[in-house]
């Protein structure tokens, strides 16, 4: 028996302009589609956890990288793709589905990390100006939007006649999904607030001294001030407290954790932070510094102890 | 001179568990090496009680043996 479809109820769904992108990997390892619960997705915690996949993470691929504000977004709909000719006239494809939007006075390293991200295959959450993400969902959870190509401009120089600015522009891969567009409002968060949605910071960390005790580690912000590049920053230790350290022993994947505050010391004077704890490791062994910060990717070299 | 907290919150506490009083000794030793107060022997067993609960464990046991006579 043939049937209509029903069209349903308007509910007036009209979001705010775009603030935000949160991109991340279209396929996890598992090859299981990135995403998250309906209910994860209104919390910033959840959200912030996945900004904080280190390097170091038991699965990478689930890692979101927030964008920093947007402006001036604009959906651009092409024509449907048809056949048509002598009156025969047949609908072929939907027409493509663009989004530009303009980014505003970033630093440079900024640009570059935005346009490394052109080489993968990747999906955007939306984020609303009233901090809503918008997404698709299937009942249970919420799945980014497929992009089919992401190109960001070089960074731009400032001139007499405006700001430097870098457009950002993608290619919905399957425009359709705009169809099962949900807002999720994330509760006690802003949109606009560099401190709720935060991209992670490369970190490099040097490894010295190791023996059963410990080792000391030097941790340097990899992008530096462009207005000051000779000068290092340093990640110090207000930031690295004793409950975010962790040795993996590279031969069983066993941990070993600080007891208390007193097994980690910072020195302001030569930027290093000394790890002492009575037999923490094992002589011989090859170790995993993992340095859990909230905010920085923190890459450390081996602790091998002799 | 900084003092060692006897928060167990300050700890980590499952690790202090899985550790001897021997090993806590030592390491409560080396912080007073680096700016944190010298505790006493005693001082360190009871702070060592204190965070892991081991002693109270001991006297629910003590109770549980006086009940049972």
């Amino acid at each position: 028996m043939t049937n209509l479809s029903n069209v349903g109820y308007n509910w007036k769904f009209t979001p705010e302009e775009i603030r935000r992108f949160l991109f991340c990997l279209t396929l996890k390892d598992d090859a299981s589609a990135n995403s998250v619960t309906l209910a994860n997705a209104a919390l910033l915690n959840a959200w912030q956890t996945l900004f904080n996949t280190y390097n170091f993470a038991d699965d990478t691929s689930i890692k979101v990288v927030c964008s920093p504000i947007v402006y001036g977004v604009t959906p651009e709909r092409g024509e449907d793709k048809v056949f048509d000719e002598n009156n025969y006239f047949r609908k072929l494809a939907d027409g493509d589905y663009d989004v530009s939007a303009m980014l505003y006075d970033l630093a440079p390293k900024q640009v570059a990390g935005l346009k490394a991200l052109q080489d993968y295959s990747i999906s955007v959450y939306l984020i609303t100006a009233a901090t809503q993400v918008l997404g698709v969902s299937d009942g249970t959870n919420l799945t980014p939007f497929k992009i089919q190509n992401l190109t960001v401009q070089d960074y731009g120089i400032t001139s007499s006649e405006g700001v430097s600015q870098v457009i950002l522009k993608f290619r919905l891969k399957n425009p359709n999904e705009l169809n099962d567009m949900v807002a999720i409002t994330v509760a006690d968060a802003d949109a606009t607030s560099d401190v709720d949605f935060f991209p992670l910071r490369n970190v490099t960390g040097a490894v010295a001294s190791p023996a059963v005790t410990g080792c000391t580690v030097g941790l340097t912000l990899d992008n530096v001030d462009p207005n000051n590049p000779a000068t290092a920053i340093y990640l110090t230790g207000d930031h690295v407290t004793y409950d975010l350290v962790t040795f993996t022993d590279q031969a069983d994947d066993s941990d070993e954790v600080l007891a208390a505050a007193g097994s980690i010391s910072y020195s302001a004077a030569t930027h290093l932070h000394t790890i002492n704890e009575a037999a923490l490791l094992t002589t011989g062994h090859t170790y995993t510094l993992k340095i859990a910060v909230s905010g920085y990717d923190i890459t450390c070299g081996d602790v091998v102890v002799p | 001179m900084k003092k060692l907290s006897n928060n167990p919150k300050d700890w980590n506490i499952d690790k202090l568990k899985s550790k001897s009083l021997g090993w806590f000794k030592k390491v409560v030793n080396d912080y007073s090496e680096r700016g944190y107060e010298k505790l006493t022997e005693d001082e360190i067993k009871k702070l060592y009680e204190t965070l892991t609960g081991k002693k109270s464990a001991l006297k629910n046991e003590e109770v549980k043996d006086d009940k049972s006579k």
